[in-house]
């Protein structure tokens, strides 16, 4: 696992999703919208999900599946570092 | 009454004017809605309202429970919200089930139970199906478990809560709302603008071109007679008839998702978008977020997300929970076996979809070149042809009337004994073409490269694109066949 | 996108300004002919005081112009109001005497005189077709479509909702709304298109020879086919109805078999159809002293003077049969009725 958690979520969608075109379609803006911009689709916000609660073994609310908190990098980043019990990387 | 019926001529201005004399304050705006809300409903069926106005106000009290805040004694109020959204649950479900399912299951338990040599009868009630009930319902369920899950808070106002359920331009077909998309606007009073109005008016014309137009015509020329009598017809009239009834299908609800979102407007209201350019699309996944977009959405948010990130066994097993979405699908479309062979094909085709992904990834990582050939035309190409070819002759179960007509008619798209062709004269091929044609380039003005041409006509001054809608107000007028046919999916 | 009001009135307008214009192109081409309805009939007789009451099929709308004709001759002295029903048959006759006219008939005024003190005679303009039930037993759409008043559409949709019979309202208000327009007044009848193609090809809008023979031979099969389905228990008892209706007012009754265009009558269909239901009729009429007048093939009318449809006589036949039917077979209604008829001595149940 690389070691900050922006870097850990690039890793991951490339090695899903983008393979290595990743940090260029974010193109710098960590707040550019992975549903509008087709970076994520629906289905694979689940796969993310699973994904960031087995590598941080961390259970995420229901009520905090939504767009709100998911939708872009910094999006997911915000919501994880507050989350209680967090520890995986800053 | 429906929106492409005479009576809607003069039920839908009187709404509008009222609307929009009312002082702006949001219990007059809401109260006339929902007055016409239960009137156009009344005037379907008046006792039937009943149970639409009863539900609401069922799961109006169970929300305003949920909705209440953390208090201190948790472990009671727990159970007592798992209790308050189970109630709701069945009370929806149920009478979902009753209404539409009773007969099909009922049926099927006494068939199944013959096949053993045991007669069973349970009753088959010929219930009428409440219009409406299968989006309706869905709505409501999504809301309550919004607030069960604390994602949305609870409606407080009762009056806006019944208008959200009971929204007339939405409530026969759909689109079917999330409550943080439409509750919102409702608590606010809107105001008229002439942009509202313009586009408002712009898209329920387009909905009616694809409705009463596209759909109307062809339906009863090229399709339904292939279907009525398979046998007579050549292979190529059961291709025509196979491709006719995917315009029409799309015509038909994507026309009519366009009304209801372009009355809405008129209103102030916008409701989610429900197709967004379908036949555009390069696989199965993609497909289903663009055809149908409220009902997928649901069947995701509410079932195939759950159940995957939840705890239970369907926990990371996305290939089940696809087929079981599906399943769902395909029984929410029609309580009939052809339905949910419907529902399985796609299944699997999700299915075969998410495992070739799955390996081509795998290719991707190891080497680049397959990520750059994923993006190639001639990728796309075979992609779109693939999925495309797959929903066309998935609506074979979808029309026919049972898995005899299905067989059948498959079999004869390779070889059919019938030497007849479709009978339609010069001007209603002319128009026929056109109505493809016309599905065809509102597709393609959504492709990157051509989206400049709708561009081009929002910017010809004004008079000239006025007379561009007299024109094909005139042509409507001519070619829309009279008394246009009922709405499909409003059967569902 | 920044849309004002103004952009929007522009768009509205030049949207209009298309319409109208196509409208009045259209309506060169094929004109919207207005036709006589129950509602015109209703009026003329909620506001007159005939001697004579005609009621039937679209065909009445030729007497009309009897009407008129009658109103020259004899200087308003005699007089006649016609209420014709489309679509015909003689169950929805009955219903439109019964809800329509009767009240009309019956009414009275505040010394408890009756308003309709002339009427002394009513004619019911009938044919074989409508002695036969509804194909398929479909519903009488024509109830809705032509003679229903709101109040009957608003009860109907209390029980009902709306649906596809009592739709059939609104679909003919609409009709009716719009009947200066060509392009809505005539969107039912299909011929736009066609007429606008053969005009843009150059070609007569005369029908061929060919086509009018073909159209002929279909009428005379479906008249020789309506043996099997002519005097229907449910329409004799209608027929049976309207006659104890007219007789319980004392009005001296006329049944009058409307002519046919002579191209449709085959030598066998007279011989059966024809012949069968014009002596059901007089069997109908002789016990109950009613006149029958059967012009369906006697008329002088030539197919020449009916409409393209082939069925219903167009303004140049209707003036001729105007003429010659009050000269002959219909030169009763320039004379006074017989002694004692009329509203005003019926016994009144």
């Amino acid at each position: 696992m690389a070691d900050t958690l922006r870097q850990t979520l690039i890793d991951w969608l490339d090695d899903n999703y983008h393979f290595g075109d990743a940090e260029s379609l974010i193109g710098g803006d960590d707040d550019k919208s992975f549903l509008q911009h087709g970076i994520l689709t629906s289905l694979g916000f689940v796969e993310l999900l699973l994904f960031i609660e087995r590598s941080f073994d961390l259970k995420i609310e229901r009520k905090d599946v939504s767009p709100a908190n998911f939708d872009s990098l910094q999006k997911i980043m915000t919501f994880l570092k507050a989350a209680p019990g967090y520890k995986g990387p800053q | 009454m429906s929106f492409v019926e005479v009576e809607f001529a003069f039920f839908l201005p009187v709404v509008l004017a009222l609307y929009w004399v009312m002082p702006r304050i949001r219990v007059l705006q809401n109260g006339v809605l929902l007055l016409a809300g239960w009137v156009f409903y009344a005037s379907w069926n008046w006792k039937l309202l009943a149970l639409l106005v009863g539900g609401s106000l069922i799961d109006y009290g169970l929300g305003r429970f949920l909705g209440r805040g953390v208090s201190a004694d948790d472990a009671t109020q727990g159970s007592r919200r798992r209790l308050a959204l189970g109630l709701s649950l069945c009370v929806n479900l149920g009478a979902l089930a009753y209404f539409k399912y009773e007969g099909f299951f009922a049926q099927s338990f006494n068939d199944l139970m013959g096949a053993f040599g045991l007669s069973a009868s349970l009753p088959v009630l010929q219930i009428i199906l409440p219009l409406g009930i299968s989006f309706y319902t869905l709505q409501r369920v999504g809301y309550i478990v919004d607030v069960y899950y604390r994602r949305l808070p609870a409606s407080r106002s009762l009056l806006d809560f019944l208008l959200f359920t009971g929204f007339f331009p939405q409530l026969t077909a759909g689109p079917i709302a999330r409550g943080a998309e439409l509750l919102p606007q409702l608590e606010k009073p809107r105001r008229l603008t002439a942009m509202l109005l313009a586009s408002g008016a712009a898209t329920v014309l387009l909905g009616y071109m694809l409705k009463a137009w596209v759909a109307d015509s062809i339906g009863p020329q090229l399709v339904d007679p292939v279907f009525a009598a398979s046998a007579q017809y050549t292979s190529g009239a059961h291709w025509l008839a196979l491709f006719g009834y995917t315009l029409q299908i799309f015509g038909d609800f994507a026309g009519y998702s366009l009304i209801a979102i372009g009355i809405a407007r008129l209103f102030g209201v916008e409701l989610p978008i429900n197709f967004d350019y379908p036949f555009l699309s390069k696989s199965l996944p993609e497909f289903w977020r663009r055809w149908h977009i409220t009902l997928n959405r649901w069947l995701f948010d509410y079932i195939y997300s759950p159940l995957v990130s939840g705890s239970g066994w369907f926990r990371g097993r996305f290939y089940s929970a696809l087929m079981l979405v599906f399943l769902a699908s395909g029984l929410w479309h029609g309580a009939a076996f052809t339905f949910v062979f419907w529902g399985v094909m796609h299944g699997i085709g999700m299915m075969v979809h998410r495992a070739w992904d799955e390996y081509y990834r795998s290719l991707c990582r190891k080497d680049r070149r397959y990520v750059a050939w994923r993006k190639t035309l001639g990728y796309s190409l075979a992609a779109w042809f693939v999925t495309q070819s797959y929903f066309v002759l998935s609506l074979i179960p979808f029309r026919a009337a049972d898995f005899g007509q299905t067989f059948a008619f498959a079999g004869r798209l390779l070889s059919s004994g019938g030497t007849q062709w479709a009978q339609v004269g010069t001007v209603p091929t002319l128009n026929l073409l056109l109505a493809a044609g016309f599905v065809l380039l509102y597709h393609l003005v959504e492709l990157p490269g051509l989206r400049r041409l709708r561009e081009l006509f929002f910017a010809v001054p004004a008079p000239l694109r006025g007379a561009a809608y007299g024109l094909v107000v005139i042509y409507l007028l001519l070619f829309v066949p009279v008394g246009a046919s009922t709405f499909i999916y409003r059967q569902f | 996108m920044n849309y004002g009001w103004k952009q929007l009135t522009l768009v509205t307008l030049s949207a209009v300004v298309v319409i109208v214009i196509a409208d009045l192109f259209f309506a060169r081409i094929v004109p919207p002919v207005q036709m006589r309805e129950v509602e015109d009939g209703i009026s003329d007789f909620a506001r007159r005081n005939p001697e004579t009451l005609v009621l039937g099929s679209s065909h009445a709308r030729t007497l009309h112009v009897v009407g008129e004709e009658l109103q020259r001759r004899t200087g308003g002295e005699h007089s006649l109001v016609a209420v014709p029903m489309e679509n015909g048959k003689i169950e929805p006759y009955l219903w439109v005497l019964r809800n329509r006219l009767q009240p009309l008939i019956d009414e009275r005024d505040n010394n408890g005189r009756l308003l309709k003190s002339n009427l002394r005679r009513f004619v019911l303009i009938t044919e074989w077709w409508d002695s036969c039930p509804m194909d398929n037993n479909a519903p009488y759409w024509n109830i809705p479509a032509r003679a229903w008043t709101l109040t009957d559409f608003t009860v109907d949709v209390a029980g009902e909702g709306v649906n596809g019979f009592n739709r059939n309202y609104f679909q003919n208000r609409l009709r009716r709304l719009f009947s200066g327009s060509a392009l809505i007044y005539n969107r039912t009848q299909q011929t736009l298109v066609e007429r606008t193609m053969d005009m843009l090809r150059g070609r007569p809008l005369e029908p061929t020879d060919e086509v009018l023979e073909e159209k002929s031979l279909a009428w005379q099969q479906m008249i020789e086919k309506g043996v099997r389905c002519i005097n229907s228990d449910a329409q004799m008892r209608a027929l049976a109805d309207i006659a104890d209706f007219a007789q319980s007012r004392n009005l001296e009754m006329t049944l009058l078999l409307f002519p046919r265009k002579p191209s449709t009558l085959s030598e066998q269909a007279k011989q059966t159809t024809l012949a069968r239901f014009a002596r059901s009729i007089r069997e109908f009429a002789a016990p109950r002293g009613i006149r029958v007048v059967d012009l369906t093939s006697t008329s002088p009318l030539k197919d020449e003077d009916f409409m393209e449809d082939f069925d219903h006589v167009n303004a140049v036949g209707n003036r001729e049969f105007a003429i010659w039917a009050l000269d002959h077979d219909l030169a009763f209604l320039q004379t006074a009725p017989a002694s004692g008829a009329g509203m005003a001595t019926a016994v009144q149940e």
